[in-house]
């Protein structure tokens, strides 16, 4: 009992700094997990533990918040969130978003617990019998999801998601292992960081686009009700569930992780919800649960074949393995066999640390509002400085800076034109994986492309890919159709 | 510009709250602040400037950085940790690992040249090093380093699913040859270490190129490639758990610990010329530095790798110990050189040829 309440202290200390780490845009939580693997060396495995999964589970959670807030997704997660949670920041209603986020996180974050605890042989086996072509399809169905954030100009949306995927594409060559496009620079070798792009691009271009309106006017937030209403919750449990389900299967597939299960997730969402609070892009209540629920539920999903295949399902769970190793523990067929109460002290800290970011998420909502109600003059230069730390301290390296410097400027200019800025990011996550994962499939059937159709038509996962993907463009197509009929 | 108390205009707490920050902002008088954070800039200017004008004898008087190319959390980092965490009780001052990565290793192996070599800053860095000049990744080799300890190495092994037709690796080899390319082994590129196996293997596989051992081993258990070379690390829970078996260890002689399993070179002598080889993690620093801080650097090293503590991580991550410093651990690194450049340069994969980078053929 002691143990347990220890294991609870850890735990909330752990997503408190988890929630402060996530909302600081360029403080990762791969970062905190990093810094903790050293700083957790002489201490048992239980306690590291409790603290790591803290930090997870709070960072997700708190790149919401200035994502909500000021436009800046806080981790590379909550890009998809900026899509409605800003919106509503700027209707006044940034307490309401992020209680949104907060209650959705914590829904998602649970079910995906639970088939943390009871899918897991299940999900494993899945996750194995995705094919390297299947891989490929579903990055492709990502890049077709770009359309939903065709605000205004569709044509304007595949440019930034195109010029995303061109420079995802910098740097070292996975299938050659030889740089790419770099012209023999030593800056371009190292290629685009993600969390650089997403600093720059969503960062220091917030800055400068408020520099340049030059407007004091500034939105009063209510600070009244924080909470969702219960009614509402209960209404939307059944997209919560639903986007849930997406974020851990998402979240279960080496590589693709938190970024592309919200935006599945939100795209979801966006074709099956029928009257939305208000439109999708505008503020929509449902794009937050969607966008929050996925990559919460995401977590239980990452740690499915972190914990069976010793094989990390994102960013984060790569250096939880570095820290299972330091600690002597293998993460792999072994560790659920032999150890069976490590995996029930995982899941235990999991549950902790999701009770304990709605607590703090919900007392913390007033103080950041506060913080976002400081004057302009005060509260940009220190983001600049944040964005500029941030991007440093990603690899200890200027040549971040750098890009970060450049994706800022890149993305005013984006902002001057109105040209849509998540499917740059989208871009910039696809690209690579659709790059590499079609490649490896045509090396894999050594370039017979009758081989490869052959082997989508017999297998069952390839097909539902084939058969999701179809049902989308379906949907796609009818709706303008509808539209004129009504 | 002092703010206006417009109680009128003040509507909310918030603006209310917003006036009284900006009061407490305007209240700092900047002169003074100034004051202060000149006099603090003049304090750590001359705090360092002292340290550095200090004689090298007194070495290490603050924290030494170990640089480790690689992402936090990966095989590099571990080892770096490990043995940073022992060295530090026998230099007696912190070494902290930074992690730079990116550009395979090649960033970071840089910023350890960019550094003063004064022993603050020490590379902790894997066997990439050797193929950054043919792939055309960086200028860097070893060569522009000085070892301080080679600590330890991997060693790759050939797998496959148990229910495989293949037994042994000579059974593997016989199947490529009757079918030329119709093998598929899941590799990490060309220049990884499973790339570099399957060539020194010589045999036509096709190689299907994957990001990491992680995904090799999905990749297998899924039947989605018929073979892989993988460190032992990463594979070692799944023999155990009959989930893969071995074909052969990638080494001339059979592993201490699993003397069950076959060793490539004993099974099959023609590969011996390539033999031993697999990753390897040693700590380097920049030319040039003051003879006695290499040799305390050394001293504290070997020290560390002496530690029980180390050797058992050493045994526990499947790795096979070297302790190889000086002469021997140059002579090590460059024949791995020779090896690993030509290999890949035969193999096809290479951008340069090793003869223009001076690099003898073994």
């Amino acid at each position: 009992m002691e143990h347990l309440l220890y294991i609870a202290l850890l735990t909330a200390a752990g997503t408190l700094a988890g929630i402060l780490v996530g909302a600081i845009p360029g403080l990762s939580a791969t970062m905190a997990v990093a810094i903790l693997v050293s700083l957790t060396y002489g201490w048992d495995v239980t306690s590291a533990l409790a603290v790591i999964m803290g930090i997870y589970q709070g960072a997700v959670f708190g790149g919401s918040i200035t994502a909500c807030l000021i436009n800046i997704p806080g981790a590379p997660s909550s890009v998809i969130t900026t899509l409605d949670g800003y919106p509503l920041a700027k209707r006044g209603e940034g307490g309401i978003a992020i209680g949104w986020a907060c209650t959705e996180s914590f829904l998602g974050g649970l079910i995906g617990i639970l088939a943390l605890w009871i899918g897991t042989p299940l999900i494993a086996r899945i996750a194995i019998g995705f094919a390297p072509q299947d891989y490929f399809l579903l990055a492709v169905f990502g890049i077709l999801l770009v359309g939903s954030f065709a605000e205004g100009s569709f044509g304007k949306a595949m440019f930034t998601a195109s010029l995303g995927i061109v420079m995802g594409l910098i740097g070292l060559d996975l299938i050659t292992g030889m740089p790419r496009l770099t012209y023999g620079s030593d800056l371009l070798v190292k290629g685009v960081d993600l969390v650089t792009a997403i600093l720059g691009l969503f960062g220091l271009s917030e800055v400068l686009f408020q520099l340049y309106q030059n407007s004091s006017a500034h939105v009063i937030q209510k600070v009244g009700r924080v909470v969702p209403p219960l009614n509402l919750l209960v209404k939307y449990l059944p997209l919560t569930f639903r986007t849930s389900c997406i974020g851990i299967l998402i979240g279960a597939l080496p590589g693709v992780g938190g970024p592309i299960a919200s935006l599945m997730a939100y795209d979801h969402a966006k074709r099956t919800v029928k009257n939305p609070s208000r439109p999708f892009g505008e503020g929509a209540y449902e794009g937050v649960v969607a966008s929050e629920s996925a990559n919460n539920a995401a977590i239980g999903g990452a740690i499915i074949p972190m914990l069976t295949l010793g094989i990390p399902g994102d960013a984060v769970t790569a250096v939880i393995i570095g820290a299972f190793q330091i600690h002597g523990l293998r993460p792999g067929p072994m560790l659920m066999a032999e150890t069976p109460e490590l995996f029930n002290m995982i899941v235990l800290s999991l549950v902790f640390a999701t009770f304990f970011f709605l607590i703090f998420g919900i007392l913390l909502i007033k103080p950041f509002i506060k913080l976002v109600s400081i004057p302009q003059n005060i509260l940009l230069p220190p983001i600049i400085f944040i964005t500029v730390i941030g991007a440093y301290a990603i690899n200890s390296s200027l040549i971040d800076v750098a890009w970060m410097s450049f994706f800022g400027i890149l993305g005013f200019v984006f902002k001057l034109y109105k040209f849509p800025i998540p499917p740059m990011v989208l871009g910039l996550v696809l690209g690579p994986l659709i790059d590499e994962t079609f490649r490896r499939t045509m090396i894999s059937y050594r370039g017979n492309f009758g081989d490869l159709l052959g082997a989508i038509a017999v297998s069952p996962i390839s097909l539902s890919v084939v058969a999701l993907m179809g049902v989308t463009f379906y949907m796609m197509f009818r709706k303008p159709a509808k539209a004129k009929a009504g | 510009m002092t703010p206006v108390l417009d109680l009128q205009r003040m509507k909310t707490a918030g603006e209310f709250s917003q006036y009284k920050l900006l009061c407490f902002v305007k209240g700092f008088h900047m002169k003074k602040v100034f004051r202060v954070v000149s006099v603090l800039c003049s304090l750590t200017i001359l705090m360092t400037g002292g340290l550095t004008s200090a004689r090298a004898a007194d070495y290490p008087e603050r924290l030494i950085t170990a640089i480790v190319p690689f992402a936090p959390g990966g095989s590099t980092d571990i080892m770096a940790r490990t043995i940073a965490t022992l060295a530090e009780a026998h230099l007696k001052q912190s070494v902290v690992v930074k992690n730079v990565s990116g550009g395979n290793g090649s960033i970071g192996a840089k910023e350890a040249l960019d550094k003063k070599a004064d022993g603050y800053t020490i590379l902790i860095t894997a066997e990439n090093l050797a193929s950054y000049r043919v792939m055309g990744v960086s200028p860097l080799s070893f060569n522009d380093y000085d070892p301080i300890i080679l600590l330890a190495r991997g060693v790759p092994v050939i797998v496959t699913k148990p229910e495989s037709q293949w037994k042994t690796a000579n059974d593997l080899i016989k199947s490529t040859t009757q079918k030329p390319g119709e093998v598929k082994i899941a590799t990490t590129g060309p220049t990884g270490v499973s790339g570099i196996v399957a060539t020194i293997l010589g045999a036509k596989f096709n190689m299907v190129p994957f990001k990491s051992e992680g995904e090799i081993i999905t990749a297998v258990l899924g039947g989605h490639t018929d073979v892989a070379t993988v460190g032992l690390l990463s594979v070692a829970d799944y023999i155990k758990a009959g989930k893969l078996k071995v074909l052969a260890v990638v080494n001339d002689k059979k592993l201490p610990n699993h003397p069950d399993w076959a060793a490539l070179g004993e099974a099959m002598p023609e590969y011996n010329k390539h033999l031993p080889w697999g990753p390897f993690y040693g700590v380097w620093v920049k030319k040039g530095m003051p003879a006695d801080v290499v040799a305390k650097l050394k001293d504290s090293f070997s020290k560390a790798a002496d530690d029980p503590k180390f050797k058992e991580f050493v045994v526990k991550n499947e790795l096979l110990s070297m302790n190889v410093m000086g002469a021997d651990a140059l002579k090590f690194a460059n024949d791995f050189t020779s090896r690993t450049t030509w290999l890949l340069f035969d193999g096809g994969a290479a951008q340069k040829s090793p003869a223009e980078f001076g690099i003898p053929r073994l």
